[in-house]
């Protein structure tokens, strides 16, 4: 088995000081093989986006083993409303990742930027364009572009498709799982919704008040949750079956 | 989805739009007045004249002449320069320094913010024209003096601003993103968040050029502003006060050159402000 | 017939070229039936509920149509005549319950409060009124949650709070606007329930607001399918998801995560 892209041993992290200290995670472990996609499935309030996050370097107070083996690993926020920069052109959000890993030359730039949108299903008439003039869906393609442009291979995905429509969720989706196969990628797939987690994940791992309680390919805890919580979880999330 | 492009189609025409269109008229026009007075005034302004003493506005001095025979029009064409000139220096000193320390404060945060956000209560504490009163007082009256008092003075109201505006925006997801991408701190501050800051920084800049107006013109009204061979609007409203009702023109021409120059510049941030709010 | 809907219009005249929200809505509603509006953001839907419940006339908005709800076209009504309806007749649950709230009211003031507008009560009848609202709408203990701020809750307990209030005078038709939307799924399965407790308990009509069509399918007996301002397709739940007609409704569940696997690469799926 190749080695992880991402190594995490009895991970805790703490929020807030003092006497307002609270564990958000507690002795959490897992690991993301290259080219896998882990989920991780839980409501708000059960660290899931904390762990996200850590994975991410974005949080101070932790300790345990947390080993990243990719350079700058990216997230796609969940509204791209507010993860897009408002007072710029598509252009220059999509350009901005590589002046930030030292490429200089403006044509180069643009040329990459170019290159890049039909694989998100972008045109280059919206490089001009301001993120207040694109629709949602066009927002997050977007987002995930700014995210992958530098070529990292780790993606942390926090409720990509939460704020969209329904229509936009199974293109975003389909989107995720192309470029996944396309660009080799590593995600860490955050969300609320089961029935979202089950296409794109390949192992899943609930999570509830900071800990892990059932990790495990997607379609053995699908059919045979063993926690209660992962039960519950799966009783409450509506099909149309 | 249609909702919203049919939001963006077609622009509503909003109130601000004749803010801005008198705000910039009336700006331009003061403006005019004041450029005018750098190269041409209809006598010299200092210039005192015995038959002309206590003159009503007529056509040969149109807002009238002083107690000592000088022209209010030509004085409160140059006037009107030096206040103005005056005004923008303050303005500037605080803002840049305001902008500076209100966004390291408000993207870094930490105890050094605390400690510069509690310097600035302080400062802000005191009542202003006392507080420059006291500097003045030290360093002794002047053009150069006035501006180092009042920009200083300016800076706490500008840095609370910027300091505000910043801690709204740091933890947006799109600075966020800016970090994990490995952009710089400065570079994040100065080309991913100021941009968006522009518009309430405008309505700030506009109220606080109106406030230096009215301190220097306060300042020199109070006697510690420009040395008093030069004319300042401030200085013929203090002169003005003792012939109030004897030669009112002394007063009302000075304080309206005030006045139209703040309201045509409110004017014009109110405006862009609304069309920008709209926009985004 | 309960509520009976013909031709809702709501068009925007406020920035330029007119605006159709909601194009010719039509309705019937009998007495303790469980509708459901489903459609994607910019359908109407929202829309045709705020226009029922008299929320959106303003001088830019012209609302046309009739919207007959026992007897009396609601939309005929001066804002003084609907006021006697909202609240007592017809109420209407949002999707915020954060927002919903005034965080400086106690949460038994604020299920009490439309008693007090509309009915003439001693003060220990409307408390007893108030906790009676606040068991139907699923609170546990509603003695203790009485004197609690909003912040003191729950997502999942305000939103509950929101049911109590809007349950408080018995109202014959209940307008939820997507009301689960921001809560987990655990808690978002229990206001459900609840929902249909009270359906079924009180007999009250709900018109249920949602882009979820799993959710609409857990509550509803019958659909409406809205996009862009105009009805797709309408019916029994059933016959509306397993055999829909209309290429839009088949866009809308086929594009509903379900049990498959996305693979990449473009071919399966």
């Amino acid at each position: 088995m190749a080695e992880p892209i991402v190594h995490i041993r009895d991970l805790s992290s703490w929020y807030g000081r003092g006497r307002d200290r609270k564990q958000v995670l507690r002795h959490v472990s897992l690991d993301l093989s290259p080219g896998e996609v882990l989920g991780i499935v839980g409501e708000s309030g059960s660290g899931k986006s904390t762990l996200a996050k850590c994975v991410l370097g974005m949080v101070a107070d932790v300790t345990g083993t947390l080993c990243v083996n990719s350079e700058r690993p990216q997230m796609v926020f969940q509204d791209p409303y507010g993860s897009l920069n408002p007072a710029k052109t598509v252009g220059w959000i999509l350009e901005e990742p590589l002046r930030a890993a030292g490429m200089r030359n403006r044509a180069e730039r643009r040329e990459k930027v170019v290159r890049f949108l039909p694989l998100v299903g972008l045109e280059e008439e919206h490089l001009s364009r301001k993120p207040a003039q694109l629709s949602g869906g066009q927002r997050q393609r977007v987002a995930i572009a700014a995210a992958l442009i530098q070529g990292s291979k780790l993606i942390v995905l926090d409720e990509p498709v939460s704020a969209l429509d329904v229509t936009l969720q199974a293109q975003i989706l389909r989107l995720l799982a192309d470029l996944k196969k396309e660009l080799g990628l590593s995600y860490l797939f955050i969300s609320h919704d089961l029935a979202v987690v089950y296409q794109l994940c390949d192992r899943v791992a609930v999570m509830t008040g900071g800990e892990i309680v059932e990790e495990g390919d997607v379609d053995e805890i699908y059919d045979h949750p063993r926690h209660p919580y992962t039960k519950k979880l799966l009783e409450a999330s509506l099909s149309l079956d | 989805m249609v909702f919203a492009r049919q939001q963006n189609s077609s622009m509503p025409k909003k109130p601000g739009s004749w803010y801005l269109t008198i705000g910039t008229v009336l700006t331009a026009l003061m403006l005019l007045y004041i450029a005018v007075g750098f190269f041409w005034t209809p006598y010299v302004p200092s210039a005192m004249s015995a038959a002309d003493r206590e003159a009503k506005p007529s056509l040969r001095h149109l807002f009238g002449c002083d107690s000592m025979g000088r022209d209010v029009f030509s004085r409160t064409l140059e006037g009107a320069g030096s206040t103005l000139s005056i005004a923008l220096a303050v303005l500037a000193a605080g803002a840049v320094c305001g902008l500076a320390v209100g966004a390291l404060c408000g993207y870094y945060g930490g105890p050094v913010d605390a400690l510069v956000m509690r310097l600035c209560d302080a400062i802000a504490a005191f009542p202003s024209v006392l507080l420059a009163l006291v500097v003045l007082a030290v360093t002794g009256p002047g053009k150069y003096n006035v501006i180092g008092a009042l920009g200083v003075l300016f800076v706490p109201s500008f840095a609370r601003l910027v300091r505000g505006e910043f801690l709204k925006y740091r933890d947006r997801d799109f600075v966020r993103s800016a970090r994990l991408m490995g952009v710089s701190g400065l570079r994040i501050i100065f080309v991913h968040i100021l941009p968006n800051t522009w518009p309430v920084l405008l309505s700030g800049l506009t109220i606080g050029f109106n406030n230096a107006v009215l301190a220097e013109a306060s300042m020199s009204y109070l006697g510690v502003g420009v040395t008093p061979t030069e004319p300042s609007l401030g200085y013929m409203l203090k002169d003005a006060q003792g012939y109030l009702f004897t030669l009112p023109w002394c007063a009302i021409f000075p304080a309206a050159v005030v006045i139209l120059l703040i309201l045509g510049v409110g004017l014009v941030g109110e405006g862009v402000r609304e069309r920008i709010g709209v926009a985004s | 017939m309960m509520l009976s809907v013909r031709d809702l219009s709501v068009v925007f005249t406020d920035r330029g070229a007119p605006f159709t929200a909601v194009d010719r809505f039509c309705l019937d509603m009998d007495r303790g039936e469980v509708v459901g509006i489903v459609g994607e953001s910019g359908s109407g839907k929202s829309m045709t509920a705020h226009a029922l419940m008299g929320l959106i006339r303003r001088s830019q908005v012209t609302v046309s149509g009739s919207a007959v709800f026992e007897g009396t076209d609601l939309l005929s009504l001066s804002r003084e005549e609907l006021r006697q309806y909202q609240g007592r007749d017809l109420s209407i649950i949002f999707q915020e319950p954060m927002t919903s709230l005034n965080p400086t009211m106690r949460i038994g003031k604020q299920v009490e409060e439309s008693l007090r507008i509309h009915e003439k009560l001693s003060r220990t009848e409307r408390k007893a009124r108030a906790l009676d609202a606040m068991a139907l709408a699923g609170l546990p203990d509603p003695e203790s949650v009485y004197p609690q701020y909003p912040h003191q809750l729950s997502g999942g307990m305000r939103q509950r709070v929101m049911i109590a209030s809007a349950l408080v005078l018995r109202p014959r038709l209940l307008i939820a606007d997507e009301p689960t939307t921001a809560l987990d799924v655990t808690i978002q399965a229990q206001i459900l329930e609840t929902l249909k407790d009270v359906n079924r308990k009180e007999g009250t009509a709900i018109l249920f607001i949602s882009h979820d069509l799993g959710v609409v399918k857990a509550l509803c007996g019958r659909v409406v399918v809205m996009k862009q301002g105009n009805i797709v397709e309408s019916g029994a739940v059933d016959d509306v998801f397993y055999h829909p007609k209309e290429d839009y409704t088949k866009l809308l569940i086929a594009s509903r995560p379900a049990r498959k696997k996305l693979r990449g690469g473009g071919t399966d799926g």
